[in-house]
């Protein structure tokens, strides 16, 4: 199968039929996900219940240990038979509050798979009668990878229904707090948006995976903002608009210095203050000369692993005169992202896009023996011979030009100290 | 219902047909949701890294289920094969597909005019145990590639069973293969790995009816040595040789010479080390384990936690040579977390023997030696330096239990 079948140049890249079909789904870290019991346990006070199959159980278990959630999760087995013939409700509903009578968390999410999805299975008796009989709240989640695509994916509906926290807060505006959505690793409070915020008089930052309970995740009810930062926050945060009427911009995690100018261009508006960041851009532009010098002359590859977009990250790096020589992508553009396509397209339209997750690119690894840098632990697994920088969302994160300095640093680190994509998978558990 | 928190469930049946067919350069296809594939090659497949595709999903989406886009899927499948040459396509169902209940068989006589590749399908939904899973992926595997006037190899032997989900990276049976040699067998198969310098990995599978005997050495090994004493009139010895007394006592079964329990044992020349064991895992790894702690390390008790089921190994049909297993009062079958948790706690156990993810259960002063299960715990410890098979064994378990 020839990798003319994986891969579209950025020229001819101009809507979503147009990325490469993969008949069949070759794999790697490639999935823009955070896991859905993850998603789930972000919110304080909260208890994950799985139930389905063991094998689709095994699957998100593996997820759950690798961030070591697995203190706040537990798994029920089911047989595809019972499901079938709906024999599992009562053993779930069972399980569950055999499970809540030996936990104090305030909230359940009950997760069901696929099969439930398929099935139409009516859990509304079962959350009803848990609730009643625990006095918890009882969530219903799906992780059902089958509405992949169709449907919000299985991370923002989890995410989304964080709402059901918030929306009988009696809300306050408070113009002095912001709330910060889509982040899973917390950004730092002493890192450059907290620094930026407060210096423009914004008293209190929120960031669901910092709120010790539930009252003091409520309290986003209150902002005078949001800023997402990622697009799995869009759910909520459209709820949080509509339904609350809190102000909001999408800002979402980049590189490129134009690119953050407009971030906090959009934040300024939402939050409704003027933030200064030109001496900021001004000092990272000149702290990142240096770095981006070593970056030149250097063949560089993009892959959809990374935090943030590789159409943004790849934009900056050829605005910058780097050679980017390939991007690795999913089927799963995000809407912001066609207009870095677009900006892209103009300026290397010749780079070539592939499909991470296309069958004829598994194994062909020699068609990037010449790629020296490769972001994202996807673009690593293919090129063999390069410096791998994960800027995996496990990391720490970082955000405004400090991300610019963060990436620039990491690149300089792998070229110096390479760890090998291996062990950026396997031993630093950067999967997705 | 079983419940699960500190450890994962373990791996299923379409997982066992991945592992047993994983090295002979076909196109598996678990027919599923996205993502099913995917974590079966991130988190249970180590082999899959940097790899050519070998198991891939069918990505179904909902309006696929609802639909049934079957020609679809069956031209995707065509298509991904005929494109990627590979030696065969294995069909293998998940939840969704059991549910459904695609015809897979039928798929799989259409892709099989359509490409004139051998296809086969493994029924599996999602639920059963992964050997049994393994154990249907090596039949069809038989059925497909062996051949019956393969030249007769005088000694030489198959290993069946050696999947990687029950017996780890190739390395670790490389001491058993090589005390097969020093006992006069020659291997001719390895059910399931490709053995070094063929350019054709099947060419084992095709050769395997030569053989003059068959070492079962996992579950999943049993029913194709069944199938072969009754295709081939080849007869089997069952065990995981672990240690020196099970290295002999299992070569001696191969031979036909004595049943295990049969044979003098000599005492350790040592008083023993602990009183009484628990050993959790694959059952006839968790039977030699015990020969091994018992006869080498002189533990008096030892008893033996099957998470798969292990019913079937003291089932002996014609053919059977002898199995290095014997089922005891304290043994048990189950992979249940809150059962095993419990016999791991008992306060008479001293000594426990099972992957690392067990440890999380463990609450009292029990000594603990890590033998990594990769049904369990796949890639988390799959690069943990560790041994089980005859010499190698004996010297990792005496590093644990000797010199600790």
């Amino acid at each position: 199968m020839d990798l003319d079948h994986a891969r579209i140049k950025i020229a001819d890249l101009r809507q979503k039929a147009d990325f490469p079909f993969a008949p069949l789904e070759g794999v790697g870290p490639n999935l823009a996900g955070w896991g859905v019991i993850e998603t789930c346990l972000l919110l304080p006070e909260s208890l994950a219940v799985m139930a389905g199959p063991s094998a689709c159980l095994r699957h998100s278990a593996f997820m759950a240990h690798a961030r070591g959630f697995t203190e706040r999760f537990h798994m029920l087995c089911v047989s595809e038979l019972d499901m079938t013939l709906g024999n599992h409700l009562q053993k779930v509903e069972q399980g569950v509050l055999d499970i809540a009578s030996r936990r104090d968390e305030k909230v359940i999410f009950l997760i069901v798979g696929c099969p439930d999805y398929i099935l139409g299975t009516d859990f509304t008796g079962v959350i009803n009668r848990l609730e009643a009989a625990t006095g918890r709240r009882v969530i219903l989640g799906a992780m059902a990878p089958i509405t992949i695509g169709l449907k919000d994916s299985p991370f923002t509906s989890a995410y989304t229904a964080f709402f059901d926290f918030l929306r009988h807060e009696s809300r306050t505006p408070d113009a002095d707090t912001v709330n910060l959505l889509g982040t899973f690793m917390p950004l730092s409070d002493s890192g450059e948006l907290y620094q930026v915020l407060r210096g423009a008089g914004v008293r209190r930052i929120l960031q669901i995976p910092l709120c010790r309970d539930l009252k003091e995740f409520s309290a986003m009810a209150d902002a005078r903002a949001s800023v997402v930062l990622h697009p799995l926050a869009n759910g909520l945060n459209g709820k949080m608009v509509a339904e609350m009427d809190i102000p909001s911009c999408f800002a979402p995690t980049s590189y490129g210095f134009e690119a953050i100018r407009e971030n906090y261009a959009r934040i300024a508006r939402a939050v409704g203050r003027e933030l200064d960041v030109a001496a900021r851009e001004a000092a990272a532009r000149e702290a990142a000369g240096p770095m981006l010098d070593v970056l030149r002359g250097k063949s560089v590859a993009v892959g959809c692993a990374i935090n943030g977009s590789p159409f943004e990250l790849a934009l900056f790096l050829v605005r910058e005169g780097i050679d980017v020589q390939a991007l690795f992508a999913r089927g799963t553009i995000k809407p912001y992202e066609w207009e870095l396509i677009e900006r892209l397209r103009k300026v290397r339209p010749e780079i070539p896009v592939y499909n991470a997750s296309h069958p004829a690119l598994c194994g062909r690894t020699g068609d990037f023996d010449h790629v020296q840098v490769a972001y994202g632990v996807d673009a690593g697994i293919y090129c063999v011979n390069a410096a791998n920088v994960p800027l995996s969302r496990y990391q720490e994160q970082k955000y405004g030009y400090e991300a610019t300095l963060w990436m620039l640093e990491r690149t300089r680190e792998a070229l110096e100290r390479p760890v090998s994509n291996y062990d950026w998978i396997y031993g630093h558990n950067f999967l997705i | 219902m079983k419940e699960y928190h500190h450890l994962l469930p373990l791996a299923t049946g379409y997982f066992g047909v991945s592992s047993a067919l994983y090295d002979f350069d076909g196109l598996v296809v678990i027919y599923g949701p996205a993502g099913g594939a995917w974590h079966i090659n991130i988190e249970d497949e180590p082999r899959w890294y940097r790899g050519p595709a070998t198991v891939v999903g069918a990505g179904l989406l909902e309006m696929d289920v609802i639909l049934g886009n079957d020609a679809k899927f069956i031209d995707n499948i065509v298509q991904t094969a005929k494109g990627l040459e590979r030696r065969f396509v294995a069909l293998s169902g998940t939840p969704i597909s059991e549910i459904i209940g695609t015809d897979l068989k039928g798929f799989a006589r259409t892709i099989e005019a359509r490409t004139n590749m051998p296809v086969f399908m493994v029924p599996t939904a999602g639920s059963e145990p992964y050997a049994e899973g393994a154990s249907k992926a090596l039949l069809a595997l038989a059925d497909k590639f062996m051949d019956p006037d393969a030249p007769k190899v005088a000694n030489g032997i198959n290993v069946l069973g050696a999947i990687h989900l029950s017996t780890g990276k190739e390395v670790h049976i490389e001491p058993l293969l090589g005390a097969l040699r020093t006992g006069g067998f020659e291997p001719v198969a390895v059910f399931s790995a490709s053995r070094p310098g063929q350019a054709d990995p099947l060419s084992g599978v095709r050769r395997a009816p030569g053989a003059a005997v068959n070492a079962v050495v996992s579950t999943s090994g049993l029913a194709l040595a069944r199938r072969m004493f009754a295709d081939y009139g080849i007869p089997y010895a069952v065990g995981m040789p672990v240690g020196r007394a099970g290295r002999e006592a299992f070569l001696a079964l191969l031979r036909g010479e004595a049943s295990a329990s049969d044979r003098p044992v000599p005492a350790p020349d040592r008083p023993a080390p602990h009183r009484h064991a628990l050993v959790v895992g694959e059952p006839v790894l968790g039977h030699g384990l015990r020969h091994c702690l018992r006869h080498d390390f002189g533990v008096d008790r030892v008893d033996v936690v099957s998470v798969s089921p292990g019913d079937a190994l003291f089932r002996q049909g014609e053919g059977c040579l002898g199995v290095l297993a014997a089922r005891e009062a304290g043994d048990l079958d189950t992979d249940e977390e809150g059962r095993i948790a419990e016999l791991m706690n008992d306060p008479d156990v001293d000594l426990i023997v099972a992957d690392p993810c067990y440890r999380a259960l463990l609450r009292g002063r029990a000594a603990f030696v890590p033998l990594p299960h990769i049904a369990m715990s796949a890639r988390i410890h799959w690069d943990m330096a560790y041994e089980y098979a005859v010499d190698a064994g004996y010297d990792y378990l005496a590093g644990h239990l000797l010199h600790a």
